[in-house]
């Protein structure tokens, strides 16, 4: 966290972050440069750089897209979550040159414009339908790249925490969603580019390999994701909703609720249960999967800390979460799913000793 | 026909960045701190890793600006519920789960054999090309 704006919010993790990233960079690259030129020895130092960019690239973003379930289904995955946006960056700089260096290489050396040549040159001739079958070989696949790569330039663009302050959480996390689209984007620019010229099945496997993985990853990061639905059966007539006993949740821990159709973060915090809303203002991280770290609820992607008594970041800090109120009543923690006023600081409910229920004195 | 469309667009998209080019350096010398307070003493690297985003959303900007001086106020006026991202996450995910498949099978199904693929199209031959 940090009151104002820096270039880049430098810390022990971010440098070990980026060391790894960039040396992984350079690592990969310089493997996959002499496997080509050892494969391949007639090929040029352009058509390399070109092959190796876009390889990396495109291996970067499955990570990319990894990333998030990964670390929803194991928390040992979070530290790759944490400087995420490194790796987008990182990504679109690949991209950058491999695009740039395409066109001065296929389109810069003729009368037409470079950048119209991009969208005009392999569909001169093209036809869709050519001897009585469908021909793709030579679609005017380009297009799709400077598409994916106009995506991408808009995520790297808004990557910065200015960005994230001026869109607000929500529409800058919608904004980020357009990885998908820029993937599908990529997809389509491999499919239908170097997949129609090169012979190796290697390649559509690998393909095949690299979209089964990401699906089957989000896939089962949703399924693990169920959180406890109420039954509107189980509110009470002054608007409380039973979430059940909640008998086995650690110390300094918490857990998503669903309450009244919203999620709701219950923090065990001192031997008292206290109920925050679950998006952080960061990034809309879910606090029910983070932890209390000196006496505040730590959000899991990026360590922004809330008191779980008020919602409060600490001082400097002037972001606040939504609390709720909490009762315990026949065996059964019960919460209101109307949010208290902002900054209102809530006892919450002591955990009772033994399974007797005992209420705090803050709880109606 | 394609050709001029394209040069069209190029020209617009050459316009839009220009004065987004114009606004950025306008925006950095008065706009940001005023509207932004946590801007205050940033320095040059910061400002210029920004300064891509305020070209790409300068109108956006230029909006918030002209909106009277209510520091901190955010771009768009309104929010996005978890809920309703959540539900935009899925469908993002849906497009991908659906258009993947379909071009990978499509691209396979056309891919022509070494004995049928077509010559490179007219204009791409190298210059010693007959």
């Amino acid at each position: 966290m940090s009151d104002h704006y820096r270039a880049i919010d430098w810390n022990r993790q971010k440098r070990r972050y980026d060391a790894i990233l960039g040396g992984g960079v350079v690592l990969g690259a310089a493997a996959f440069l002499g496997m080509t030129a050892w494969i391949s020895p007639e090929s040029t130092a352009e058509t390399l750089i070109l092959r190796t960019t876009s390889v990396l690239a495109f291996f970067l973003l499955h990570i990319l897209l990894a990333i998030g379930p990964l670390a929803r289904l194991d928390p040992r995955f979070l530290p790759l979550l944490y400087n995420r946006r490194h790796l987008g960056v990182t990504i679109f700089l690949l991209a950058l040159v491999h695009g740039l260096l395409a066109t001065i290489q296929f389109h810069a050396l003729g009368d037409e414009n470079p950048l119209v040549s991009l969208f005009t040159a392999y569909s001169r001739d093209y036809r869709v339908w050519s001897d009585g079958r469908w021909q793709l070989a030579h679609f005017p696949f380009e297009p799709f790249g400077v598409l994916a790569l106009g995506v991408l330039l808009i995520l790297a663009a808004l990557s910065h925490d200015f960005w994230l302050k001026q869109l607000g959480a929500g529409w800058w996390k919608a904004c980020h969603l357009l990885v998908y689209p820029a993937y599908v984007l990529l997809m389509a620019h491999v499919a239908f580019g170097i997949l129609q010229t090169e012979r190796s099945p290697v390649y559509p496997i690998l393909l095949g390999i690299g979209f089964l993985m990401i699906t089957t990853l989000h896939l089962l990061a949703a399924a693990r994701e169920k959180v406890r639905k109420t039954s509107a059966a189980s509110a009470s007539s002054d608007g409380f909703v039973a979430v059940g006993s909640i008998s086995d949740l650690p110390e300094g821990q918490a857990r998503v609720l669903h309450v009244g159709g919203q999620r709701v973060a219950l923090v065990r915090h001192q031997d008292r249960w206290f109920a925050t809303g679950n998006v952080c203002r960061h990034q809309g991280g879910p606090l029910g999967e983070g932890r209390v770290v000196n006496g505040c609820l730590t959000c899991p992607w990026h360590g922004w800390n809330y008191q779980p008594e008020d919602g409060c970041s600490p001082p400097p800090f002037d972001e606040v979460i939504p609390t709720y109120r909490l009762r315990w009543v026949d065996g059964q923690l019960w919460i209101h799913p109307t949010p208290l006023p902002p900054r209102t600081a809530s006892p919450g409910v002591a955990i009772p000793a033994n399974g007797l229920g005992l209420r705090s004195k803050g709880s109606p | 026909m394609l050709k001029t469309v394209l040069e069209v667009m190029l020209l617009v998209l050459l316009i839009y960045v220009t004065v987004g080019a114009l606004f950025a350096a306008l925006y950095h010398w008065r706009g940001m701190v005023r509207l932004d307070p946590s801007a205050a003493g940033a320095g040059w690297f910061f400002r210029s890793i920004i300064t891509p985003g305020i070209i790409l959303f300068w109108p956006l900007l230029a909006r918030q600006w002209g909106r009277a001086a209510v520091p901190n106020r955010t771009l768009i006026d309104e929010t996005i519920s978890p809920e309703t991202l959540r539900r935009l996450h899925q469908w993002a995910w849906y497009l991908m789960v659906i258009l993947v498949p379909l071009i990978l099978a499509t691209a396979l199904r056309v891919r022509p054999s070494a004995r049928t693929l077509p010559a490179f199209p007219t204009g791409l031959e190298s210059p010693s090309h007959p």
